[in-house]
């Protein structure tokens, strides 16, 4: 089980508590751009043939709030991230075969998308605490990969 | 090799950025976030806690010799790898870092970034345009590795 001091749920409290509704999108538009291969797993969505297609596309933005919301629970469940997200992990590898160094990309992406909208109050020892929880999260939806 | 809509991007993200403000923020978190990167850097002095890593003159001062080190990559869109070559083999036969560690560093950069310039000028695209020049600079130090 996954030890968290007062201080990092303070933060990851925090950092949600401040997130736009539109950040799934937005961490989803910039993961889709910067590192394209990860279009493969939505060819369902339609046109993501630039940029632009990407960021107006309205599956993606729709699948942006998914995202954010399966982040959600593991904000609501910290003690328990592990079990929170088995089912999702089943579904993320038995259904939709996503390689799991892609959970990776869409983190970095999330953690810009943080950094960008925190500014200078996303200090390091915040950072530490919000790059940890997406590395928890991380490791519980690749849990179930055999 | 980047396109000249890139390349631009990149410049004009660049002239936004101050070297000296920058570059400590980078190391500082980089030996935060990632405490194990600390290993390189026993010359630094007390990198004890995040307070004394952030208060740390010798970090600051190294944070800068590493951001004017990446200004040249910027100067030198064209020619990367020969521009690196010398601290590329410096840093593999000398100091035998780790190559993964530079996408550590450049990880914390662009989230220092993020953090400076907002999501209006660091855009998707504008993180696409940069994370493509870092990979080529975090390669151009990967070539010595080997």
């Amino acid at each position: 089980m996954v030890a968290w001091t007062d201080a990092e749920r303070k933060a990851i409290q925090d950092i949600w508590g401040k997130l736009k509704p539109a950040a799934g999108q937005k961490a989803l538009i910039r993961c889709l751009i910067v590192y394209p291969w990860t279009q493969r797993y939505f060819s369902s969505f339609g046109s993501l043939s630039d940029a632009a297609a990407i960021k107006s596309n309205k599956k993606v933005a729709a699948h942006g709030e998914v995202v954010l919301k399966g982040l959600g629970l593991a904000v609501k469940n910290m003690d328990n991230i592990k079990a929170t997200y088995a089912p999702l992990s089943v579904l993320h590898s038995e259904k939709l075969h996503v390689d799991p160094d892609n959970f990776r990309l869409l983190g970095d992406c999330f953690t810009i998308v943080v950094a960008a909208h925190l500014g200078r109050a996303f200090t390091a020892d915040i950072q530490a605490a919000w790059q940890k929880f997406v590395a928890v999260v991380i490791a519980a939806l690749a849990k179930q990969y055999h | 090799v980047e396109s000249q809509a890139e390349r631009s991007a990149i410049v004009g993200l660049w002239e936004q950025l101050s070297v000296d403000e920058i570059g400590p923020q980078a190391l500082a978190r980089l030996l935060i976030v990632y405490p194990w990167t600390q290993r390189y850097f026993a010359s630094l002095g007390d990198l004890s806690s995040p307070a004394a890593i952030m208060g740390n003159p010798k970090v600051a001062t190294h944070g800068k010799v590493v951001m004017g080190a990446l200004e040249k990559g910027v100067k030198n869109l064209d020619d990367i790898k020969s521009t690196y070559a010398a601290l590329s083999e410096m840093h593999s036969d000398k100091f035998h870092v780790d190559p993964d560690n530079f996408k550590l560093l450049t990880e914390s950069l662009t989230i220092c970034v993020a953090m400076k310039l907002g999501p209006s000028v660091f855009t998707a695209d504008a993180q696409d345009a940069w994370s493509k020049f870092l990979a080529v600079v975090v390669s151009a130090f990967c070539e010595q590795s080997r």
